[in-house]
Order: C-alpha cells, then structure tokens, then sequence
C-alpha cells in the first residue's frame, strides 16, 4: 500500500546563487506551475463555480430575509426590507410544528432509514456482483443500476398498486383483493417512502461502492491474512478503510435525494399527512410563499453543508491510501461455494422488487384500457403503434408513429449527452484537484461548492439562472433562450454525480503513475490524456452516465430556461398527461428508461468497461 | 397602427393625460405599459383598449412582428397556437407550464429586461391580480370590437374561460343519485375520512375556493346549514364559511396530490366503498374509456362544485405587443377558445356558445357552481396564507 507524503514539493525551489532576472523567475515559476497545475485548476474552478452554484444560492436564500412581494402587510415591512418575520413564521410561529418542526423530524427518520437501506441493499449487492463468483453477474451488474433510470413516481405506483388500502379508495391494492387489510403505515407515511427511495436511489451505492471495491487489490486482503488477521480483521482493517470514501459519497448522494426529493414523498405521505422538509418547500414555492421557501431551502442546504462535512472529517484519514499504485495489482473472487446459488436466489429477488416490479406495472398500464383491470378485452397496443386513435384529439396516434417522439428523442439524447459530457469532465478535474491539492483550503471548497447544486431544487435554481443569464454581464453574453446555457444549467446541477465519483475515484490513486511519467518528461495534459484518464476511464463513465440518467428526466429547468418549447421527452410526456393520455404518457417514461438503458449500456461497451466486473470501473 | 389609449373605467379628468401617456408609449415602442395604472397602493391597474381599432392593421402589423409565444397551464394551448398560425400565417407557439413556473419566469423576464414570454393564459386570478398586474409584469388589454360581447366585471382581468370543479360521486354505487345532499354532510361522522380533495396547501385554486367560500360563501352555507338541521348555526368563527371549512378539515379529508387519483379512487371500477371527490371537469374526458363510474352530484346544496377563472394578459415588455394582441382577440372568439374547451367550460365572452363537453348534471353554472368574485381576487391574494394556516391547524 502506498502512502503518499503530503504536501510534496512538486520541485526544489529556485537556484538562488545566480542573480536571476525577475522575469527569469516568473517564468520559471510559470513553468513549475504548468507541470503542477492543480492549484491553478483548483482556482478556475472555485472562480466558475462562485458564480454558477453560489451567486444563485446567495440570491435565493436571501429571499429569506427580505419581505416578499405581498407580505409587506403581514411582515410590518415595506416589500424589500430586511425582516426576520420569515425566520419566525418557519421556526417559531403557532404553525411552525406543521410547517417545520415535524416534516424536519420526518426528513431525519426517512433520510436514516433510506441510507440504511440503500447501503444494505446495494453494498451487498456489489459486493456479490464485484468480488464473488455468483452466477449472472454480468446480467446483475447492468440490470441492477435500472431502478435510478425510472422516475421515482414509477415506485410510489408499484408501491400504491400492492400496499394501498380503502383510505384513499379506487382500485383496490393487489393486498387487499386477497383480502389482506393493509394498515395505514404500510400502505402509506415512513415505510413505503422509505423502501421506496431506497430501491430507487440503491444504484448510486451499487455503483460507487462497487467502483471502489473492484480497485482493491486483494494482495491486500491476501497479505491480511498471510500476517494472521482473520477474515472479520481482514475486512475491517484492511477493506472497509479503503472503501470509506467511497461509501461516503454514495451516502452523501442518496442523503443529498432524500433532502430534496419530493415527488414519492408528496404521493406516499399525502394521504397520512406525512410531510417532509421536501413536501414543504414543494408547497411553499407552489403556493407562492417565497420567503418561507427560502428559509426551507436554507435549512435543507445547511443540512448538506453538515453532511458534507461529516463526510470529509470521515475521508481525512482515508485520503492517504492508495489503492492504485504503481505495481501490479490482483483481483480474487471469492468463492460462494454452496452459497452461490442462494446468494444468486437473493440478488434475482433484489432484481424483481426493484426493477421487475415496478417496470411490469408501469408497462401494463400502457397496454390497458381500465388500469387494473385483467380480461382479455382490456387489453390493446394500440396505445404504442396505432396508426389513428380519433378519441384522443391532442395526440391521435401511437407513440411510436409520432413524429413528435423521435424529434424529442433527438433533442434529448443532444442537450442531455452534451451536459453529461461537461458535467464529467468537470467531475473528474474537481476529484483530481480534490485529491492532489496541497491546499486544504481549496480542496474542502470544491468539495463543499460541487455538491451544493444538489440540495437546491432545480426550479428556484433556474429561476435564478434566468436572472443571472438574461441580460450580458462582464464577459458574459446573454445566454438566455440559448440551448447553451440549458447544457452549463443541467452540468452544473448534475455536477455532485460526477464529482463525488470523480473525488472517490481520484482519491484511490496514488502519485506514482503519474510521477513515473513526469520524469520520463510528460507534461501535464500527456499525463492526463495518457495516464489519468485511461486509469479513470471506469470513474468518468459513470461521472458521465449518472447526471445522463437523471438529466433525462429532468423538467423544471427545462421549462424555465428555454424561451420557446423545446420538446424533449420530459416535456413529450408532460403534455401526455395533461391531455389525460395516461397510457401514452406512460409509455414515453417507458422510453425514457429504455433510453437510459441503451446509452448506460453503449457507453460501457464503447469504453469496454466490462459490465460484469467493472460497474463502470 | 394609429391608436390612442385610453383607461378603463374612463375618467373624463383623466382622459387627456392618459391619452398623452399612451401616446408617448407607442412613440417609445415599448409595448403598452399602463404607466398611469397606480392610482392607489395594491390597486388593480385599468386595462388598457385601443381607441380606434382596426382589426385588419393589427393583423399587418401583427404579421410583421413575425411570431407569438404564449404560456399556459394546460396542454391545450398548443392546439390554439396551431389554429392562429393556420389562421394568419404568424408562427405562434404554446407552452404548457404550471401558474407558478408562468409567473416566476414572466417576473424574471421584466426584471431582466429580455422578455420571450409574449402572454400568457393564466388561471391563477389572485397571483395575477394581487402580484403580477400591479408590478406591471403584465397588463390587461381588451380587444375593442369584441368588448360588447364581454360583461363589465370580467374585463379587469380579462376573463377568458370558466373551468369548474365539482364533487362527483359513484352511480353505480349510489344509483338512486348523489347520496349526498347539503355540504354540511361532508363535515359530518358518516362522511369522515370518505371525502377526498386535492392539497389544499399546495394547489392554488383550492386555496382561492377554500378562501372565498369563507368570504363571500358564508351566506348561503349558513342558509344551507338551517335548512339541513332545521336550526340556525351557532359558531365561534367569523362566519359560517370559516366554519363550515374548519368542520371540512376536522373531518379528516383524504388529501391528494392530483385529482386524477381522486377520480380513480371515487369512479374505479372495481370500487365497493362509497366516496365523494373534488375533481375538475376535465377529469370526465375518457370516462368511459377507462370503466370510470362517475357522475355529478346533482343537487348538492347549495353547490354542486365551483368555478374557477383563466385570465389573459400581455407581458409588458413583449417584443411582439401587436401579435400578442391579435391572440388576445383570437382567445375571445370561439374560433380560438373552442380548442380549450372540448372538455366543458363557458368563455368570457357571452357571442361564444356553452360548451357541449360539459359533463352530465352540469347544465346551469350560473347557479349550480360556487362562483368565484372577480373583485375578491385582491383579498385572495392577501389571504392565502391566513388560509393555509387556518387550514393547517383545523387538519392536523
């Protein structure tokens, strides 16, 4: 194992016994600078950050302290005075418990349940797929990550079909038709949210975790036990240490969604009046409250800000170790034995809940006429290829006969791939500079700054890029309208995907290889273009794919940031459901998955990311 | 386009100096801002008409402008957007966006100066009303040749198009009729935890029902409640429209996020168990389609649902002021309307014919549906939140 030495000096410092010119010593200062760039990358990329992600945050978050149009009566302030009324209403006021105080002590409950249970589930699931010899790993590593291309709401359904009960009448769940009563806390509030973002949202520890565990060595684990340690000391000593950061941005991710998802927890908790911090600041901004939105939004950032923090006084220590030095390295199966097959037993199950099921109800609901209903004469595809349905006026053919689906497709894959690539890249630099910087400082700024976008929901952050962007400022053009900015808006707010892989990825390897190269005279993008890619081709596939997958299903910012309809497939099946073309609607989200799916698997292939052993590493 | 602005309603005194205004606007090119619109602190700026119109140099200059963009809260409006260009050969474009993206993006664009947003079809009365029209982010212009067509208190917003919203029940369940006959029921035990609504916390036009049942309602619910129990109410509330909606919360309600989950769990086919939902009319669209049993509740007293109003307005610093206007009369026919109201609804204007779309038990809006007060939308807007909260705390 290596462990590097921190800080090095990346080269002596300058000869003193000649009397250099001053310009003489810039230049060389330059020069030192350009082979160790990190520090002047790490400096670009706080600057651009500064104002993509902080300046937007600053101008919402100060809407908590300045009386909002409207309120000026209410508030005892004229509209755009600085007043604390907000920070009362939301944390002190009569209604403060139902508005606050309770949705924050459920966030605490689901955000701890979920990441215990997206952790059980996806670390033991990388671990089968990564370092055992189950059978159908290359199946289960690509089938697996399927739950994250569905939009959530598919699981809230799947979960709604099975569990949901008479309090909220309709068709029955399958449950109650064989005559099971569900009670209320199964069928809605804290456990269906719970289990429901945690099958959505295990991918992210699934393919983190199990980046990080294919890099180990296992002479690792071997020389553990060579030296005595038994299989638990080897474990805890040896392996998890080396996969803390790793496990740490997969929590982080999933904590970041559990924060500032709304969807599954609006549908689940709705009928139990179940709130989350989420629900709450869905509501405030829906209703136009913009200072109580503010203040939530403000909570829901600090809450980020700590995890954050945890997180890098946990990866302190860890950042020192290495997994990818400059030897040669082994990776063992272990061998299930007579486990094997059970083991492939439970990942199968993980497979139907998470992806069967909810997939199976989604694509029976576009094959039927009454949804539920199971005679044959319920039954059609005409919802997919028909040539003319005359009763749905607004869209009167199958969605495949459209030609409105495949310009959306196009449109898509275009802006989406295009913000995905950005979004990567930049991920990557930010690990990079995470990793290698001498300065502390710098590098608990872009770790904090880049996961940032994720805690702010997408509709107050494009608001505010409209206002940032609509007008040119200094050197920056009046990008607005422009599907330019809609790329650097869906980069930017996929960032904390890549950047985390990127961090977690770039903190496992060592100096050497690089180092080897810089003696043999590489300058600093050989090393990047020869060396750190092509070690971190895995890591950056991922940093790619993880904000495609999401980009793809995204739709405020969409709506907010384009100045005329650009139709993409969010905004296709929006309108679907609008018209009531349920079907339909359904089947354009069927595609967005099968899309996620294709490109997700594409990319693997292209950079021969082996599925099976590599989940993109 | 030789035209003189004038402000309604007219002020003889006022007339000169907002012709001056107008004119000095149209010089400027910047659209049709009414600068002289403040009278007084959270007034509702007048609309502002064009003295001489002529219909055909609107078209001209219209069609020289090029194109049109028009935001809106239902899918609809792409098919209105496809009949205007079809019509006059200007390529118009319809987006569908929520009320509040709409308002959020139109507020941006005034105060960014770069405005794409041309108008918008805007259902959210109150938030136009109490926000967007005195912050002259938008301002109501009113078609002149049309206008006789259109009654006084709809002008200022301009009224569009009435949807309704209404209480629904199962007839195969129930087929002797809605089992439900005066509001004060659904507060009642045997009621409790069968009604379902949409959120009342997060969908505005729950809040502005909840908010002007409370106001304005209050008369007939306290009509409604003597003739139910035969007594007169005693209440402790303002009146009897903050306490029936206080009974209404304390009910125990079943809250929905969309009214579309309302409809299954009220009309699903394979529903056993009697339920009473607040849906919109749109949700009658492919009833039979989908197996749904869901009719009416006839005969509710003392309303069987409530209206709700879509507004027009212009953004202010359009680049397309002439397009724009030439929309705005396009909506107030029923060449352009009819495309919004396939699923039921009655147009601002009285020249448009009802709707056949309306779903069965919905015959007289004027005295089944709970119609909202064009001239409370300023106190909606400033009660919404004294709403939720009174909500809020009756619920939990």
């Amino acid at each position: 194992m290596a462990v590097i030495d921190r800080p090095a000096p990346p080269a002596p410092p300058p000869p003193t016994q000649t009397p250099a010119s001053r310009w003489g010593r810039i230049r060389y200062r330059a020069r030192v600078l350009l082979a160790e760039p990190t520090t002047l990358i790490g400096i670009a990329l706080v600057l651009i950050f500064g104002y993509l992600v902080i300046a937007p945050l600053v101008a919402i978050v100060s809407d908590a302290a300045r009386v909002q149009f409207g309120d000026d009566s209410r508030a005892g302030a004229p509209a755009g005075s600085l007043t604390g009324y907000y920070l009362w209403r939301v944390f002190r006021s009569p209604i403060s418990a139902s508005l606050f105080w309770e949705p924050l002590s459920h966030t605490v409950v689901v955000g701890l349940g979920v990441v215990v249970f997206a952790v059980v589930l996806g670390g033991s699931m990388a671990w089968l797929v990564t370092r055992t010899n189950v059978p159908g790993r290359k199946f289960l590593a690509g089938a697996l990550v399927v739950p994250y291309m569905l939009p959530s709401w598919t699981f809230a359904l799947a979960w709604l079909t099975l569990f949901k009960n008479n309090r909220s009448g309709g068709t029955p769940g399958f449950l109650e038709t064989w005559g099971v009563q569900t009670p209320d806390w199964l069928a809605y509030g804290a456990v269906p949210i719970i289990v429901t973002l945690g099958l959505h949202y295990y991918p992210f520890v699934f393919l983190l975790f199990g980046n990080a565990l294919r890099r180990i060595d296992s002479q690792l684990e071997e020389s553990a036990r060579v030296l005595g340690a038994n299989r638990s000391q080897g474990m805890r000593h040896v392996v998890l240490p080396l996969l803390l950061p790793s496990l740490s941005s997969a929590v982080l991710l999933v904590l970041g969604r559990v924060l500032g998802t709304f969807g599954t927890p609006y549908i689940l908790g709705l009928p139990t009046d179940y709130a989350m911090l989420s629900t709450s600041l869905y509501r405030s901004i829906h209703t136009r409250a913009p200072g109580v939105a503010a203040v939530i939004a403000a909570v829901i950032v600090l809450l980020g800000v700590l995890v954050v923090l945890i997180d890098m006084r946990l990866v302190r220590e860890q950042r020192r170790f290495v997994t990818i030095g400059g030897k040669g390295s082994m990776d063992r199966a272990t061998d299930l034995r007579r486990w094997r097959w059970p083991a492939y037993g439970l990942a199968m199950a993980v497979f139907v809940t998470s992806v069967v099921v909810p997939l199976v109800t989604l694509a029976l609901s576009t094959v039927t006429y009454a949804p539920g209903v199971f005679r044959a004469d319920n039954f059609t595809l005409k919802f997919w290829t028909a040539e003319s349905i005359p009763e749905a006026v607004g869209f009167p053919h199958g969605l495949l006969r459209s030609g409105d689906l495949y310009e959306a497709m196009w449109n898509s894959l275009r802006i989406v791939g295009m913000a995905a690539l950005v979004c990567g890249l930049v991920g990557l630099m930010v690990g990079y500079v995470v990793a290698r910087s001498p300065s502390r400082r710098l590098s608990g700024t872009l770790r904090q700054v880049s996961f940032l976008p994720y805690l702010v929901p997408g509709i107050a952050f494009a608001a505010a890029y409209l206002t940032l962007f609509a007008v040119p400022r200094g050197p920056i053009p009046a990008l607005y309208g422009t599907t330019l900015l809609l790329v650097v808006v869906m980069a930017i707010t996929h960032l904390p995907y890549s950047s985390r892989s990127g961090i977690s990825a770039m903190m496992q390897l060592g100096r050497e290889p690089e180092e080897a190269a810089q003696v043999a005279g590489a300058g600093w993008l050989t090393r990047l273009r020869r060396i750190v890619l092509p070690i971190q081709k895995g890591a950056l596939t991922t940093g790619v794919l993880l904000p495609f997958i999401s980009g793809l299903k995204e739709l405020s910012i969409v709506i907010m940031l384009t100045t005329a309809s650009t139709p993409l497939l969010t905004t296709l099946s929006i309108n679907l459901v609008d018209f009531g073309y349920r079907q339909q609607a359904n089947a354009a989200v069927l595609i967005i998955a099968a899309l996620s799916f294709t490109v997700t698997y594409l990319a693997q292939r292209a950079t021969r990311s082996n599925l099976a052993t590599g989940l993109g590493g | 386009m030789d035209s003189r602005r004038i402000t309604i309603p007219i002020r003889p005194t006022r007339r000169l100096a907002a012709a001056a205004v107008g004119i000095a606007a149209l010089v400027a090119a910047a659209a049709c801002a009414p600068s002289s619109g403040s009278e007084q602190p959270g007034a509702l700026p007048s609309a502002s008409v064009d003295a001489s119109f002529d219909l055909d140099a609107l078209v001209a200059a219209a069609k020289k402008e090029g194109s049109v963009l028009v935001y809106d809260s239902t899918g609809d409006i792409k098919k209105v957007a496809e009949a205007f260009t079809a019509k006059y050969g200007i390529k118009a474009e319809g987006v569908k966006s929520d009320t509040q993206k709409t308002a959020e993006k139109l507020v941006r664009e005034k105060e960014a100066g770069n405005v794409a947003v041309d108008l918008t079809l805007f259902s959210d009365g109150p938030l136009l009303a109490g926000e967007l029209l005195p912050r002259q982010v938008v301002y109501t212009w009113l078609p002149p040749d049309l206008l006789k067509d259109v009654p006084e208190t709809n002008r200022n917003p301009l009224l569009v198009l009435s949807k309704a919203n209404v209480w629904v029940y199962n007839p195969k369940i129930y087929p002797n009729g809605c089992p439900v006959k005066n509001a004060w029921e659904l507060t009642e035990d045997s009621w409790r935890g069968k009604v379902l609504l949409q959120d009342p916390l997060g969908k505005a036009t729950i809040v502005q029902w909840l908010s002007q049942t409370a106001g304005h309602g209050a008369a007939p619910l306290a009509d409604a409640y003597q003739r139910h129990t035969g007594k007169a109410l005693q209440t402790t509330e303002k009146n009897a429209g903050w306490e029936w909606v206080k009974k209404l919360a304390k009910n125990k309600p079943i809250i929905n996020s969309e009214d579309e989950n309302i409809a299954a769990a009220v009309a699903a086919p394979q529903q056993t168990e009697g339920r009473i939902g607040l849906v919109s009319i749109a949700k009658f669209r492919d009833v039979e389609g989908k197996g749904y049993q869901m009719a009416v509740c006839e005969g509710l007293s003392p309303w069987v649902g409530f209206s709700y109003s879509k507004y027009v307005a212009i953004a202010t610093g359009t680049k397309h002021p002439n397009a724009a206007k030439l929309f705005v009369h396009f909506v107030m026919t029923q060449e352009g309307i009819k495309h919004e109201m396939e699923e039921g609804g009655v147009s601002g204007s009285t020249a448009v014919p009802p709707s056949d779309g309306n779903p069965k038990g919905l015959t007289d809006w004027g005295t089944q549906l709970f119609a909202m007060d064009p001239k409370g939308l300023l106190d909606d807007y400033q009660n919404t939140q004294t709403v939720q909260d009174f909500w809020r705390v009756q619920h939990n």
